[in-house]
């Protein structure tokens, strides 16, 4: 054995199989190790193939020094001879018997326990001996030479199978792995039945008994181990959808039931940063599992946008992946022509009517409101009933009240009435209070100006002109106020389709909604139109004042435009609203209500109406929609 | 019986004169502007009149904010009463109201009931059914508001003579005035960019034609107190000055007009136990020639 270990560099001095015999081979091995002694070592061994003493401590020597030969320094080692009162075989005296000529050997953790008796007690043996043999956990005969196990793994159509994990389970325990040509091997096995496990991922596992074959003329025991591929074969039904809707995902496989797979979504068109993977489980060798599609992004990477994405869908379980991915056409559901709101609608007594049109462009729903306008001044009615004064005059249509104007530089107060001849000065003592006085614009058709609120009243005399196209009152209709409208309306909610989860950076089903605002300046008074006028008199639905420093109207105003009645008492309420901050139809903080603020969510109902309507004209899909926070 | 029948019924009785169902009656009227104006005015059935104002709707100059108290006759609070039960306050409206507008709100109550009316005024036509009751309280008001517990208003003492075109600096005085019994503190007009000053050329036009609002600047105003306290105490009936320097350009000759404001929106209505004022005022006009 030690011929067999110790080598002259590049190969044993016996190269074959350890039998113990003292033969020709031996005899040629232990002559080749002396002369290569005597060469290399510095002895002066005897070349004749013997194995006398000089030779043999040469060769244990060196065998010594071979890692795993030796215990390691300090081991305390005891002898105690009492073989004759523990025969192996027991016999009658004077019979010769090899099994009861035998050394054994006990290794011990943390010292001998217990200490043998200085000396064998006689007939009856060493207690000792009991106790160690008791707490044997692994023999090992040194007569037995130890064996070697050769896994070699295959898949079913026999190509090799690497990176299998191999584990053994017996006398020792053992693991391994198959290499490059599918082999493991495990050596320095006792004799002994094994629990032989094979197994990788994405095949069958191997599990099976096997006897390693030991001793002086064992040969390697063989284990070929097939392994049988496993499948998976998906498919998504159906296989062509947009975002927000539910498919499943579908597969045959025999992976066994509870096997997790992760389905892994990548776009064969784009990018889609936030696809987020999916589980399935095996059961009963199949995969169905309902999927949303969400988070497919349409960006084609240089400002556009793709008509559709086409996903692919691998399962993967540990190292397993899927071949043939399955393949699903999510469409884009991104533009869609103008289409007009228009609706009458009755709020507290109030009609209104709404009109807008809606379109969707690049994923954004785009609303544009228009307004007809039209050239005006504003004036006052003040009512003088308790000064006196009743009847009509001056063109005024109300009893008792009397147009007035402002001379000065306070616009809130006027300072002159018409009493029907003359301007004159309010008279003393007038109170301005909430109802006593008011803001009305006038047109002027031909050659006279007329109020614009329908109630047939004339201006006396004339207003002093101004021009309604200049820079300053352009920039504050078409910037200022277009400005404002966009900003309060725009980019607060998109509409989402319902039930859809794409998180909001995706363009998939969102669309963010977008307000514009235009105005169409009329010659002539007709209806709906607003009266817009110099000055910064109070503005209300009608009369609109460049002036102003509340510059939020055209905002609210535009809000009744996209079907929303006023939220403060006294306007044209729906009592019906509630929730969100609305109670019966009132919520001062928002941008229908008293305070002109923000925009809430009900607000944005007639543009969830809008995209369904237009979406299902575009693209046949009808779907609801709702707005949520952008 | 309903609400509605027990309100009326007490009403009823405080309109005849009946001096329980009178002390039991109550009616406010509340006008606001969002972030703006908050006037108050309270009758007790038994006459008692009190108001509060923090600024004149029509930013009229020299108007006086602040708590106001009067008595009214019996005959006046039945006549209310009565005007009340007519207007059936309940059944009123709707009144077209504007965003933002000047919102009415009258409350009444009796016999432990009460009723509230919403009353917009963008259209005056609508106002009609309840003219009665409004220029009642309407009156009311005004002579409330001539008796102050303790108010402010403002005048701007502005010279008027020897004023050039172009570019001047000219010393004004804004001068806040207490017309009420009780003395009261105001945060300090010096501090905090509290007062403005607007001014504008005002155009020659025949008395047939209605001038345009007028274009107005505004002027800078430099206190002339550095670091002034937190609050100035305006003494019961009297008045506190207050000097800045005001830039003014004056671009072409003729007739200009001038106005002052004070605003002050900071929370509190009192400093120490002291009543504190606080709101808008505004001067009238002062007209002025740039030769």
């Amino acid at each position: 054995m030690m011929l067999a270990t110790v080598t002259d560099g590049s190969a044993p001095f016996y190269p074959g199989a350890v039998n113990g015999a003292l033969n020709g081979p031996t005899k040629d091995a232990v002559k080749s190790f002396q002369t290569w002694a005597n060469a290399n070592q510095g002895a002066s061994l005897k070349t004749n193939g013997l194995p006398d003493a000089d030779t043999r401590k040469a060769l244990i020597t060196l065998y010594m020094a071979q890692d795993e030969t030796s215990l390691p320094a300090g081991t305390e080692v005891q002898t105690h001879g009492c073989g004759e009162f523990h025969p192996d075989q027991p016999t009658g005296d004077s019979v010769s018997e090899p099994k009861n000529r035998r050394v054994e050997v006990f290794l011990f953790e943390g010292g001998i326990q217990p200490a043998p008796a200085k000396s064998c007690p006689g007939p009856k043996g060493c207690k000792e001996y009991a106790v160690w043999s008791d707490a044997t956990v692994e023999s090992v005969d040194l007569d037995d030479m130890p064996g070697t196990l050769v896994v070699t793994a295959t898949d079913d159509k026999g190509a090799t199978v690497d990176g299998a994990d191999v584990h053994l389970a017996g006398t020792v325990s053992a693991d391994g792995k198959t290499d490059g040509s599918g082999v493991a091997k495990i050596d320095t096995l006792p004799h002994g039945e094994y629990q032989l496990d094979v197994s990788k991922a994405g095949y069958r596992a191997f599990s099976g008994k096997i006897t390693v074959l030991t001793g002086a003329n064992a040969t390697d025991t063989p284990a070929p181990v097939t392994l049988t591929k496993l499948f998976v074969n998906l498919g998504f039904e159906p296989a062509k959808g947009s975002c927000g809707d539910k498919v499943r995902i579908k597969g045959t496989t025999d992976f066994p039931d509870g096997t997790e797979f992760v389905i892994h979504l990548k776009p064969r068109q784009g990018a889609s940063p936030n696809l987020s993977e999916l589980t399935a489980k095996a059961n009963g060798g199949k995969l169905d599992q309902e999927v949303e599609i969400k988070n497919v992004s349409f960006d084609n990477g240089s400002g556009g946008f793709l008509a559709q994405v086409e996903l692919e869908a691998t399962a993967r379980a540990g190292d397993f992946t899927s071949g043939t991915p399955a393949v699903l056409q999510v469409q884009a559901l991104s533009d869609a022509p103008a289409a007009d709101f228009d609706a009458h609608r009755t709020w507290s007594g109030f009609t209104n009517h709404s009109h807008f049109k809606q379109r969707i462009e690049s994923f954004v729903n785009k609303v544009d409101v228009r307004f007809d306008i039209i050239k005006a001044w504003g004036g006052y009615w003040v009512d003088l009933t308790s000064f006196g004064v009743t009847g009509t005059a001056g063109g005024c249509p109300w009893a008792g009240r009397r147009w007035a104007r402002v001379t000065g530089a306070n616009d809130m107060a006027p300072d002159q009435y018409y009493d029907g001849s003359n301007w004159v000065a309010m008279p003393a003592g007038f109170s301005y209070t909430g109802t006593n006085y008011g803001a009305i614009a006038f047109w002027k058709h031909g050659t006279k100006f007329e109020s614009t609120d329908g109630s047939g009243g004339t201006w006396p005399g004339a207003f002093a002109d101004y021009d309604f196209n200049s820079a300053k009152y352009t920039t504050v209709r078409n910037t200022t106020w277009v400005n404002v409208t966009h900003d309060v309306w725009s980019r607060k909610f998109d509409l989402r389709r319902k039930d859809c989860h794409s998180e909001p950076k995706n363009k998939c089903c969102r669309y963010p909604l977008e307000v514009s605002l235009a105005f169409n300046t009329v010659a002539s008074l007709v209806a709906e139109v607003i009266a817009v006028c110099p000055g910064k008199l109070r503005s209300n639905a009608a009369n609109w004042f460049m002036d102003e420093p509340r510059v939020r109207v055209a905002a609210h105003e535009s809000g009744h435009h996209m079907d929303n009645p006023d939220e403060y008492a006294g306007g044209a309420v729906d009592p019906a609203l509630n929730g969100d901050g609305a109670v019966n139809g009132i919520d001062a903080d928002c941008i229908m209500g008293q305070n002109l603020t923000d925009v809430k969510k009900r607000h944005c109902h007639a543009f969830a109406e809008m995209v369904q309507k237009l979406i299902k004209a575009k693209y046949g899909r009808d779907s609801i929609y709702e707005a949520v926070p952008s | 019986m309903i609400e509605s029948e027990v309100f009326e019924a007490a009403l009823s009785k405080a309109a005849a004169g009946n001096d329980p169902a009178l002390q039991a009656f109550g009616i406010e009227r509340l006008t606001l502007v969002p972030q703006s104006v908050e006037e108050r005015l309270v009758i007790e059935g038994s006459g008692r009149a009190s108001m509060s104002t923090d600024r004149s709707l029509a930013d009229l100059g020299g108007y006086e904010i602040g708590e106001f108290r009067g008595a009214l006759d019996k005959k006046v609070v039945q006549e209310l009463a009565t005007l009340v039960l007519q207007m059936r306050l309940a059944k009123l409206g709707p009144f077209p109201a504007s965003p933002g507008g000047v919102q009415v709100r009258i409350s009444a109550v009796a016999g432990g009931a009460s009723q509230q009316a919403v009353i917009g005024t963008a259209d005056p036509a609508a106002l009609e059914v309840v003219r009665p009751l409004l220029s009642k309280l309407d009156a009311i008001a005004g002579e409330v508001h001539k008796r102050p517990v303790a108010s402010l208003a403002l005048t701007a003492d502005f010279p008027a003579e020897g004023i050039k075109v172009g570019k001047v600096s000219l010393r004004i005085a804004l001068v806040f005035r207490n017309g009420g019994s009780e003395g009261v503190y105001i945060s300090h007009p010096a501090a905090a960019s509290r007062c403005a000053l607007v001014y504008g050329f005002k155009e020659d036009l025949p008395p047939d034609v209605t001038p345009l609002p007028m274009e107005l600047q505004e002027a800078v105003l430099k206190p002339a107190l550095r670091d002034p306290p937190p609050y100035l105490y305006v003494p019961a009936g009297n008045e506190a000055a207050v000097g800045f320097e005001a830039t003014l350009l004056l671009e072409k000759p003729g007739k200009y007009l001038v106005r002052a404001s004070y605003t002050d929106a900071s929370p509190g209505s009192a400093v120490a136990g002291r009543r504190k004022l606080r709101g808008a005022v505004f001067s009238a006009d002062t007209a002025f020639k740039a030769s």
